[in-house]
């Protein structure tokens, strides 16, 4: 099986895709959201498609330089420029939550210069969602309540009768499934002759970010099939690399990692592990939302999370473990204290525990390839 | 130069005794170490009162991290911090607090010893915690994280409702924290008698502030700046207040005879963000164009007591919901609607003739949305803006000239709109 010019890893490439025309051409509509930490069951029990928003594909953020400051995150600044050249009109609703200092702006942003710019008519429901930034259980209660909110106000824009336990627990099962094919996936690239490439699953996980997930569950069941007859990837003269970090949504920098010879033989990113690793558990049949919001708030963390660091170092050595991992490269977006102060952790705990680091600051966009390139290599070359 | 041009351009003499007072809180924070009392770290923004309600010495990082920079030594400690790891983009008061710890700096230096715990609190930045995270785990210390949700256009009652009981649920388990780490115990007569002087030296730096409205201006910022130390490093006790109240004293005796800090005011500014601390000298240079800065949003937010529903009977009666509700009306965590709105209500009230906007590379949440509040300042209410790019506390970053430059192109519109 080849993956290239697959239509699901093709969806990566872009931002509109033919699963989003048809599916708004039956009239039902789009979602978009930043972050993870949404409760992407709930938005699918509304019969809503939840778009992860992103910006596959950008080089520069003229437009939205003029609403952002320069040293604002360049992935955040490049959404807003993509929406304000008209990229994300097809929404039909903007969630947004508190993920970091940078795209909770967006909020506002969307709100004043995107969504009420001149000759654009369409009126586009906006949801806040506050999301704790540290795991306590006064935390996790303010939270439930946050999504429960988020519920009344799906309902009541929406014009839903009832979101009931019913639908949330579909949705559940679906979602599950969903993290449980992708988790499939990952296992045939971690292993010692995989199927597939880093990048090429980081184009699934973002594909499947952008369709809705009963279409996605056959897809990657499809995937899955034709991966197992696929000939395994000869990775022998390559190092293998956990990719950790600031999101990834291009595959620009991945394939840049993987031409200087390695492998992502594993990772820790948004588009990856840290999104599929945890499953909503059905502990209460009765409050299928509580559920919910408990996976969203325990489960394994991004360093918007605070004091969490090290429940993330502790999945940092077991990934290395079991992908078998000769180096780890560490990435940020300028900019982004978050993972700055993550990584610069990181680069000192695992080379206390004699793992090869790298640890790079860079562009969200294709802007410096030439000194990440150089960087990289010698890195590789180094291990 | 007349004796009564040399009046005209001192600064209060009153604010020469901020050094003793910020001089007894370091020889406090000495002593402390001495006698084995329980320290913490404090992020800007948290609940200060409380460590010294449970008599724990506070000791603000921020605060040392600008001493470094007046003194000359930040440069030298963010490199240390850089040539560790941290970013070149990374937080200047981090990187230099960083600098400072590994260096082992005293306290004359902007150093910050080893504390008992820290108390960060994401009510500013996020970097704060991330901070405070990243040196507790250096340092083998307890921290405990304060999370303030931020309140955006939206947020609606119900939320804050909740916003505020969540708050109030991490302070009363901080408490717990505290007595757990240290063994002292919440007192509440205490705790009382420090949210008073709190209550005091708030309302004396507000009626201050009333003060500046006066044309012409009695205090610059030669007077805000360091004079406002005390509001984040000595909230609670009463040394403080007796500063304060001498520097009202002498202002109100100013704007009661018309003298104003400037031999003649011209243009009055408001400058808002974090100064340059390692370049104070630039504000002074403003003078030279008859310019005065007559508020800055960032002295004036530390007077914490600004919201009309928290009262002085509700702050002395109930002082862990009143500080709830006061954590979630500080001054940066406003949305752009409120604070566009804030602005132009401050720029009416002290008659200001334009707006110098910080673009601090180290400060995301301030500089996030500063292009949109000049725009909307600018198109909305026809007040002239300057957007001023540099670091609060890496000289590294500000190229003086260019400022310079900027700042004397925009004291000529000012000049040409006042002629209109």
């Amino acid at each position: 099986m080849s993956l290239e010019n697959d239509p699901l890893l093709n969806i990566s490439n872009s931002i509109l895709n033919p699963y989003i025309e048809d599916w708004q051409k039956s009239n039902k509509k789009v979602i978009g959201y930043y972050c993870t930490y949404i409760p992407e069951e709930l938005l699918h029990a509304a019969k809503l498609l939840p778009f992860r928003i992103r910006a596959t594909g950008t080089k520069d953020t003229d437009l939205a330089d003029i609403y952002m400051v320069r040293f604002t995150c360049s992935f955040v600044r490049a959404t807003l420029d993509l929406a304000l050249r008209g990229n994300y009109d097809f929404l039909d609703g903007f969630l947004v939550c508190n993920s970091c200092d940078h795209s909770r702006r967006m909020f506002e942003l969307f709100n004043l210069k995107v969504f009420n710019r001149e000759n654009f008519n369409k009126k586009v429901p906006q949801f806040y969602l506050a999301i704790p930034h540290v795991i306590t259980d006064e935390g996790f209660e303010w939270y439930k309540k946050e999504v429960e909110e988020l519920k009344e106000e799906l309902e009541k824009a929406y014009q839903i009768k009832e979101i009931t336990n019913e639908m949330l627990l579909e949705s559940i099962n679906i979602y599950n499934e969903n993290r449980k094919l992708l988790r499939n996936i990952h296992n045939l690239r971690l292993q010692e002759k995989p199927k597939l490439t880093g990048s090429e699953f980081l184009q699934i996980n973002i594909a499947n970010s952008s369709i809705s997930k009963d279409i996605a569950n056959q897809e990657l069941n499809r995937i899955i099939n034709g991966l197992k007859n696929r000939k395994p990837i000869d990775v022998s003269n390559k190092k293998r690399i956990l990719l950790v970090g600031s999101i990834v949504d291009d595959i620009y920098f991945t394939q840049l990692i993987e031409n200087s010879g390695a492998f992502i033989a594993s990772d820790f990113l948004c588009f990856g592990t840290r999104n599929f690793n945890d499953d909503v558990q059905l502990v209460n049949y009765d409050d299928p939302l509580e559920n919910i919001t408990k996976r969203l708030y325990y489960r394994l963390s991004c360093p918007r999370m605070m004091d969490d660091h090290l429940r993330r170092l502790d999945f940092l050595k077991e990934e290395i473990n079991r992908a078998k991992v000769d180096g780890v490269l560490l990435q940020r977006i300028n900019n982004c204290d978050l993972h700055g102060c993550d990584n610069m952790l990181f680069t000192h705990e695992l080379k206390e525990l004699d793992i090869p680091v790298l640890n790079i600051d860079r562009e969200f966009y294709q802007s410096d390839t030439t000194r990440l390139q150089t960087r990289i290599e010698a890195f590789i070359e180094m291990i | 130069m007349s004796k009564q041009k040399t009046e005209h351009r001192k600064m209060l003499n009153a604010t020469q005794g901020l050094k003793n007072v910020m001089g007894r809180h370091f020889l406090a924070i000495e002593q402390a170490y001495r006698d084995g009392k329980p320290t913490a770290w404090a992020t800007s923004g948290s609940p200060v009162e409380l460590l010294y309600a449970m008599d724990i010495q506070p000791i603000l990082p921020e605060n040392s991290a600008t001493i470094s920079a007046a003194q000359k030594y930040s440069r030298d400690f963010i490199e240390i911090a850089e040539a560790e790891g941290f970013s070149y983009d990374l937080c200047s008061y981090f990187k230099t607090n960083v600098g400072a710890v590994i260096s082992n700096a005293d306290l004359t230096k902007g150093g910050t010893g080893k504390p008992t715990f820290m108390l960060s609190t994401d009510v500013i930045c996020d970097t704060h915690v991330n901070w405070f995270e990243v040196q507790a785990e250096r340092l083998k210390v307890p921290h405990y994280t304060l999370d303030i949700p931020h309140v955006v256009s939206n947020t609606n009652n119900r939320q804050y409702n909740y916003f505020k009981k969540y708050i109030a649920e991490q302070l009363y388990s901080f408490l717990d924290f505290i007595q757990e780490v240290t063994g002292n115990e919440y007192n509440e007569e205490r705790a009382k008698q420090v949210t008073q002087n709190s209550w005091d030296l708030s309302m004396v730096w507000q009626d201050i502030y009333e003060l500046r409205k006066a044309v012409p201006c009695p205090m610059s910022t030669r007077d805000t700046f360091g004079g406002l130390f005390p509001l984040f490093t000595m909230p609670g006790l009463k040394e403080p207040i007796k500063l304060y109240k001498r520097m009202y004293r002498e202002a109100k005796t100013r704007v009661d005879n018309g003298i104003g800090a400037l031999e003649k005011e011209e243009f009055r500014l408001m400058f808002e963000g974090i100064p340059f601390w390692y370049n104070l000298k630039f504000f002074g240079m403003l003078e030279r164009w008859n310019s005065i800065i007559v508020y800055e949003p960032y002295t004036y937010a530390f007077s914490k007591y600004m919201n009309p529903k928290v009262t002085k009977e509700m702050v002395l009666s109930q002082p862990i919901e009143a500080m709830s509700e006061l954590m979630l009306s500080f001054w940066y965590i406003y949305d752009l609607k409120t604070r566009i709105k804030k602005f132009e209500e401050t720029v009416r009230e002290w008659k200001i003739d334009g707006v110098l906007l910080h673009e601090n590379l180290s400060c995301r949440p301030n500089s996030c949305g500063l292009y949109d509040l000049k725009r909307h300042l600018m198109d909305d209410y026809d007040i002239p803006c300057l957007v001023i790019s540099s670091d609060m506390n890496d000289p590294r970053k500000m190229n003086e000239t260019q400022v310079i430059n900027q700042i004397e192109s925009f004291i000529e519109i000012l000049r040409k709109r006042k002629k209109k």
